[in-house]
């Protein structure tokens, strides 16, 4: 049994959520603005706080830096504010994810189920060496294995091999024409665009919304990187 | 100090004194306990004293005798002190002083014996001296330098030094001591004088001594001065402490009403006293003219005699003196108190007068001179140096002086340049600081004048013109920021709340099919909803709807309405209301790439490694629409400047024009290109629809290929692109020939390998 607060000045938004979410594992808790939700998760255990951002009494951001001050709980901003100054706004004060409104309902139960599992079983810290990670995705390569949020994804070899690259440097950034060299040993003649069908593949096994990826993120005009995140 | 006025306030201000001490400790007794209010007492009767003496009228009229009295002494004294460091008191002897202040006494006398000596009347002489303290000798000085004593009226015992023979004697050879000598001249008046049988002859020295007993056997003015020289002799010090004493006394009297001029008991701040009303240089002239009559009065009185009466009389008129000028200190320093004293004279107001009537005939005269127009002016100004000049030159032809001139003319001129020319570099300077584009520089104007100064003012508005545009046009680009942002919050918000209920709605009917699908009823479609499929079946539902209504209550409350129906519409609001949603995303996006108001972080960006990613993104959505994306770029690797963010939304809405609008089994070309400087990426496909419209309007907003705007999508995509392209400094070109539909982006070259 999941905790989830869900918190918004809209009741029909909140009501919406209540809906979706509505699941035998999850028990859903409701606050309407910044100072309820506050007392709730002193109060209650959560597990997992989706929050709006624009709210009366007291907003979003400020509720979360004192949310944080206490625990550790995912919190996912749900909010209308879509300026990318907001967004690295939020996740910098703490926020674990960031889903702008209007927002796709399936999109929305995925994440929370995503944070939830990373939050209560793999948040424990059984990290093993041999393992890479970055954020929910694990890659074992002593299994050639690779979960996300705890559930194996099934890749090609090829994608494999790319994405191994990838999450063995972090942040760094690869052109299509690098990945190619080193993953098909060959001089690239005008078949870097594999690479590029081939990473969106894996995008659209790992990500949620491959539109907006969270690990594996196009640098537009340069390459492709994975998202350093501990 | 001001104790000690107090002390010395007299019986009064004592007594006042005592009475406030007492009241003051009744107070110590009541409040002993609270040192609160003791501290209060204390200052209060700290500063009520302090209040008290300077206001009081009592002390000022003390004060005011007191420095009367203590100058007259101090200054008599100290006359007294002077008049007898004249006569040697404090560097002498008694005797030598004696003799000092005797002389004139005895030159008075010995003139006198002079007179009776001219007329041969000895007899008179020694009447004149006999019983007194004088005697005289007259002596003649022999021309090799010895004195024949002539005459004595003493004894002329001790005269016999040989070379001055004494001619006559007054005395009878008594013991006297003080000599003093007299030199006279012999004037013959007809007859000779023979004295003691020496024939005195005309125009020769001769010498009257005096002698003078000090031991005074008569009373004449010889004792009684002597008495008082003695007397002083031995007071000369004291005398000084005295006259020291007095004048410091005197001056802090003085400085006591200078910082009590003013004040009154009773009455807040300085009170202006009688004399106020009178002008300040006024009475400055009134006091000073007066004592400067005074003074030339007591000089002329005074100066020619120098006894120790004047010298009496000479420290009361300066007491007097002093007194008078203490009434105009006084209220000289009450009107420095006042502050501003100056205002108050007759000087300056006649002076703000005419200052008035000159500044009003100046601002009439620069009136006159501006209604003249400037070419005018000019004019009037070279022709009236050019008079100048000839008038200088007639007057002045032939003549040194006239260089002079000329020279001195030609300086002024110079400095008149110079100065429009310092003009005109500044003034210059403000408009290229305005041309630069600082709209905040100012020019001084206050120190030019006419059309100089008015081309500056000029300048300036313009300058505040410009910044307040600037400002207004920041302020309102800001608000449009706001305001976008804002709308869109406040827009998205129930825009979610729609979507989300129209896709439970949607949900539910579906769910409700399912389950009706289980149990058999009329079976409907599975699976995904289709347009096209659910109109057919609506002919049938709605009836279903009709009759829907006599089913039982109670069953789920969406069973009684028809299914297909509801489905149908729920379908199209969730459809309808997420295009609205892609339509505000696009309006935000598009209102902040027109304006500007995008942050763009232009960075190299490799052209090649974008073509190939947009191959990735899209080619599976392209394989989907049967589309065949070709992609041919150059050899070398072409870097561009730009946002690789931005860059892809136009790539983005480019390709998804072409997925929307390409036609169906047909092929799409990406191509780069380097001509020359610029980089030229090029989208080409055929399109499915005739294009009817020219290039321009569809980069217009809103402006769709089709007209009909069946399909989905706003029109806005490729003004978005249009305008992030121009953010990052390049062009985007749409070129419609047929059914080919082109767009081309240049962006410059940034680097080539």
């Amino acid at each position: 049994m999941y905790h989830i607060l869900i918190c918004d000045d809209e009741r029909d938004i909140v009501n919406a959520l209540k809906i979706y979410l509505h699941d035998s594992n999850y028990v859903l808790h409701e606050a309407f603005d910044g100072r309820e939700a506050l007392k709730i998760v002193r109060e209650q255990e959560i597990h997992l706080v989706l929050m709006d951002i624009m709210m009366p009494e007291m907003d979003g951001i400020e509720a979360m830096v004192k949310i944080r001050e206490m625990s550790n709980v995912p919190v996912i901003l749900l909010t209308a504010k879509s300026e990318d100054s907001d967004k690295i706004l939020g996740l910098t004060v703490g926020a674990d994810d960031y889903i702008t409104k209007p927002f796709n309902p399936v999109e929305v139960s995925a994440r929370v189920k995503s944070q939830l599992r990373r939050y209560m079983q793999l948040g424990a810290g059984n990290v093993r060496q041999e393992l890479l990670r970055c954020g929910g995705i694990e890659l074992d390569d002593t299994q050639k294995k690779v979960l996300l949020d705890g559930e194996e994804v099934s890749l090609t070899p090829t994608e494999y091999e790319i994405l191994k690259l990838l999450m063995q440097h972090p942040g760094q950034v690869f052109s299509p024409r690098e990945i190619y060299r080193r993953i098909w040993n060959d001089m690239p003649y005008g078949s870097e665009n594999t690479v590029a069908v081939h990473i969106r593949h894996i995008r659209e096994k790992l990500e949620i919304n491959p539109a907006e990826p969270r690990y594996l993120k196009v640098v537009w005009g340069q390459g492709y990187k994975c998202e350093k995140i501990s | 100090m001001k104790k000690r006025y107090e002390n010395e306030a007299g019986t009064e201000g004592w007594a006042e004194e005592n009475q406030e001490e007492q009241k003051t400790g009744n107070e110590y007794t009541i409040g002993w306990n609270d040192e609160e209010a003791e501290d209060v007492a204390v200052r209060k009767k700290r500063k009520n004293r302090v209040f008290r003496l300077t206001g009081s009228m009592v002390a000022k009229i003390v004060a005011f005798f007191l420095l009367a009295a203590s100058c007259l002494v101090g200054l008599g004294s100290g006359l007294v002190c002077l008049y007898m460091e004249s006569q040697g008191f404090y560097t002498g002897e008694l005797d030598s002083v004696l003799i000092d202040v005797m002389t004139p006494q005895c030159r008075y006398m010995a003139y006198t014996a002079e007179r009776y000596i001219e007329q041969g009347d000895m007899k008179a002489v020694a009447e004149m001296c006999r019983d007194t303290n004088l005697d005289l000798q007259l002596i003649h000085v022999d021309d090799d330098g010895g004195e024949n004593v002539l005459w004595s009226s003493g004894s002329g015992d001790e005269t016999e030094t040989g070379r001055e023979s004494v001619l006559w004697n007054s005395g009878n050879g008594d013991k006297t001591k003080l000599v003093t000598d007299i030199y006279i001249v012999f004037e013959e008046k007809g007859k000779t004088v023979r004295i003691n049988g020496y024939a005195m002859k005309d125009d020769e020295w001769y010498i009257l001594r005096a002698y003078i007993d000090t031991d005074f056997p008569f009373e004449d003015n010889f004792s009684s001065m002597a008495g008082l020289v003695k007397y002083l002799y031995d007071i000369r010090y004291i005398l000084i402490g005295v006259a020291v004493t007095g004048i410091f006394l005197c001056l802090n009297c003085f400085l006591f009403l200078m910082c009590s001029a003013g004040h009154r008991n009773g009455r807040e701040g300085i009170v202006p006293g009688a004399l106020t009303a009178i002008h300040l240089d006024v009475l400055t002239v009134l006091f000073g003219g007066v004592a400067i009559v005074f003074l030339f009065f007591m000089a002329t009185e005074i100066s020619y005699a120098d006894d120790i009466l004047q010298v009496l009389l000479m420290a009361l008129g300066g007491t007097a003196l002093a007194v008078w000028m203490t009434f105009y200190f006084m209220d000289f320093a009450l009107r420095v108190k006042r502050g501003r004293c100056w205002r108050h004279s007759l000087v300056y107001v006649i002076l703000r007068w005419l200052g008035r009537v000159l500044r009003f005939l100046g601002r009439e005269l620069a009136a006159l001179v501006r209604g003249i127009p400037l070419i005018m002016t000019t004019l009037i100004v070279y022709l009236g140096i050019c008079i100048l000049e000839f008038m200088g030159v007639i007057l002045f032809i032939n003549r040194e002086e006239g260089v002079m001139l000329w020279a001195v003319e030609k300086a002024v001129l110079l400095l008149a340049i110079m100065y429009i020319a310092l003009i005109c570099r500044k003034l210059l300077k403000a408009s290229q600081k305005l041309a630069d584009g600082e709209e905040n520089y100012r020019v001084d104007t206050s120190r030019m004048f006419g059309a100089f100064r008015e081309h500056g003012e000029n300048l300036n508005s313009l300058g505040l013109g410009i910044s307040k545009a600037v400002e207004a046009r920041m302020k309102s680009e800001r608000m449009k920021t706001e305001l976008i942002s804002n709308v869109s919050h406040d827009l998205k918000t129930p825009l979610t709340s729609i979507i989300n209920y129209a896709d439970l709605i949607w949900e539910e009917v579906n769910l409700e099919e399912q389950v009706s699908e289980i149990q058999p009823s009329e079976s409907q479609v599975s699976g995904y909803p289709d347009p096209e499929e659910r109109l057919c079946g609506q002919g049938r539902s709605g009836e279903c709807g009709t009759e829907g209504q006599a089913l039982p209550a109670g069953s789920n409350a969406v069973s009684f309405i028809d299914n297909g129906k509801i489905r149908e519409y729920a379908e199209v609001l969730l459809r309808q209301s997420r295009r609205l949603k892609k339509l505000l995303e696009d309006l935000v996006e598009a209102s902040k790439a027109t304006t500007g108001n995008l942050e763009v972080n232009l960075e190299p960006c490799e052209v090649g490694v974008l073509l190939s990613q947009a191959v990735g993104e899209y080619q599976q959505r392209m394989e989907e629409k049967q589309l065949e994306l070709i992609t041919r770029q150059p050899e070398a690797m072409v870097t561009i400047l730009a946002d690789g963010r931005r860059l892809w939304r136009v790539f983005e809405n480019l390709l998804n024009n072409i997925c929307k609008y390409a036609q169906e089994n047909s092929r799409v070309y990406l191509n780069v290109g380097v001509r020359g400087d610029e980089v030229q990426i090029i989208f080409r496909n055929m399109s499915k629809y005739p294009l009817d419209i020219s290039a321009e309007e569809l980069e217009e907003r809103f402006v769709r290929g089709d007209k009909s705007r069946h399909m989905e999508g706003n029109g806005l995509g490729l003004s978005i692109a249009k305008s992030l392209v121009e953010l990052q400094h390049g062009r985007m070109e749409i070129v419609i020939d047929g059914d080919l539909f082109k767009v081309m982006l240049c962006f410059p070259l940034y680097s080539r390998e």
